[in-house]
């Protein structure tokens, strides 16, 4: 037993605490439940509250963590509109420890009639594993390690182009395991996106594949998470490997190709709309994203939690994560640069809030002087506008510092 | 689905800021059960399902990193926290405790306390947080 299911037995020996545990617990899983569920069915809460018979906003307030105001009548009808049928029972709060530790998306998912295996014999049971040719070969052995959970050292195999079917190397490692698993084996599929995520998780394999073979590695992995498009289950995860990692990641990769992969699969894993948002700004920015310094590109396209267009604010936020997570002036001057291209190109309007906002934290930190007057020296032509009256004592700082340190603004 | 890795921050002095903040706010038991529930919800769930479920909130106006856990009941318990935040991390670290009465927090800078408290984990990750303890039934 963990330390954690130790201290939470010592906590449920007070009945107030387990009490309240226990009511929470109960409206997390119908909220979230709804939730997964509706989901599932690929309904809007729009096109629920119709089936139900009631407003969108009602449908809101269910899914809201922390709604605790249940009415029988309508989760029973709402367990009805999605194929469902709804089930209270009186339960030990013994049985709510296993229930909390294994509270997860996938838990709280259900089939529809339709896929419910005790109705269809086709559906029963494991799923064939006769199929015929190379395709019923890599199904043979996925199919095992799925329902085993065999180690995520096997997936790293597999990603790297080991043993798989004897047919040659036309088809990539990555498309493989995507056809051994048929279209409506949704189960299936879900099991392989969550041992894919634990794997980008983990991000170091126990055994480091060899150095040829990291890059197939992590493209072929890439495409997996986008070819599963289980964006709830992996966005999570490539997300937080996304969230900084060096971009490309490509031994000896100077330049990444337009539409990479690694793009592709983060556009469309993102968790919500935020992020989207700033992701497609990296897509649409991608012709430059070729001409950037890598690393730069890694801290534009890493800011995937700054709900803000590259603006000014968005440039200085956007460098000063860069140099929070050391990642040298050499990067800080790429993300500068980029941002002067845009803005001066794209916000003219902007232009000059980008220059009191760049000289104000110019002046905030010395330290950035030197990588501001490298950036725009090699991104905007022509002399430095004059900044407002009242911040031009900051500019004069920067200029001074940056002449100490050998570099001059532009004449 | 393994448990997200779950931190809180720790003062200079090694003590737990939240543990602290639950002990001087005095929450009673069924609100720390109900904030234990809580996090290990955040510890299952993907970040999109907690957004939408508006168990999570943010990021908070001006604080870019930083989410808000929502508690609610008679007493609204407020904790800022952030996702990782080291490089490539996964999971998130509690960072600051709030009370929240018509829709005014208290300590009302606990954004900005959460902003500082992630930037000293960032610079000393090590020693400015530990590992989640359940808040549990009394100050241990």
């Amino acid at each position: 037993m963990s330390d954690l299911e130790q201290r939470m037995i010592e906590a449920f020996r007070d009945r107030e605490y387990r009490e309240s545990y226990a009511e929470g617990f109960l409206n997390s899983w119908i909220s979230h439940q709804l939730t997964a569920v509706r989901r599932q069915r690929g309904l809007t809460q729009q096109q629920l509250a119709e089936r139900v018979g009631t407003k969108q906003s009602g449908i809101s307030r269910m899914e809201r963590d922390g709604y605790g105001r249940w009415n029988f009548s309508t989760l029973q009808k709402a367990a009805l509109a999605l194929d469902c049928r709804l089930k209270v029972s009186l339960e030990t709060f013994g049985s709510l420890l296993e229930e909390a530790a294994e509270f997860s998306e996938t838990k709280l998912l259900r089939p529809v009639f339709e896929q419910d295996p005790v109705f269809h014999s086709e559906l029963r049971g494991r799923p064939s594993l006769d199929d015929p040719g190379p395709v019923g070969e890599m199904r043979r052995k996925l199919l095992p390690w799925l329902w085993n959970r065999g180690p995520l050292e096997k997936l790293a195999e597999w990603l790297q182009g080991y043993d798989l079917p004897p047919v040659g190397d036309e088809v990539p490692p990555s498309q493989w395991l995507l056809d051994a698993l048929r279209p409506d084996e949704q189960a299936l599929r879900t099991s392989l996106a969550e041992r894919l995520s634990q794997a980008i998780l983990r991000r170091r394999w126990d055994v480091e594949p060899p150095p040829g073979r990291q890059q197939d590695l992590v493209r072929n992995l890439l495409n997996l998470a986008e070819g599963l498009r289980s964006p709830a289950v992996l966005g999570d995860a490539v997300w937080t490997v996304y969230q900084r990692r060096p971009y490309v990641c490509l031994e000896g990769s100077k330049k990444p190709a337009p539409g990479h992969p690694l793009v592709g699969a983060a556009m469309y894993n993102q968790p919500n709309e935020l992020f989207r948002g700033f992701w497609t700004t990296g897509m649409l920015a991608e012709r430059e994203v070729a001409e950037m310094p890598e690393y730069a590109a890694t801290g534009l396209l890493g800011m995937s939690h700054m709900p803000v267009p590259p603006n000014a604010v968005g440039i200085v936020e956007g460098a000063d994560e860069a140099k929070k997570w050391s990642l040298g002036n050499e990067k800080v001057v790429g993300i500068l640069r980029y941002g002067f291209r845009r803005v001066w190109s794209e916000f003219p309007s902007e232009r000059m809030l980008t220059v009191n906002v760049i000289l104000t934290a110019g002046k905030v930190d010395v330290g950035w002087s030197e990588p501001i007057l490298v950036a725009w020296k090699q991104s905007v032509p022509g002399p430095l506008p004059t900044p407002d009256a009242k911040i031009f004592p900051y500019m004069e700082n920067v200029v001074r510092i940056a002449e100490r340190s050998r570099f001059r603004a532009a004449p | 689905m393994a448990w997200m890795p779950l931190w809180t921050f720790v003062s200079e002095s090694g003590r737990d800021v939240l543990k602290e903040w639950a002990r001087e706010a005095r929450l009673a038991t069924r609100v720390r059960a109900r904030l234990d529930q809580k996090l290990d919800v955040l510890r299952r769930q993907s970040f999109e399902i907690l957004i939408h479920t508006h168990l999570l909130a943010g990021p908070i106006a001006k604080q870019l990193h930083i989410y808000k856990l929502r508690v609610d009941g008679q007493v609204a318990v407020r904790v800022m926290l952030c996702r990782g935040p080291l490089p490539g991390e996964p999971g998130y670290t509690l960072l600051a405790g709030a009370l929240e009465r018509d829709r005014r927090l208290t300590p009302a800078d606990a954004p900005e306390r959460a902003t500082r408290n992630r930037d000293k984990v960032i610079s000393d990750p090590v020693h400015r947080r530990k590992p989640y303890e359940r808040f549990g039934t009394t100050d241990d």
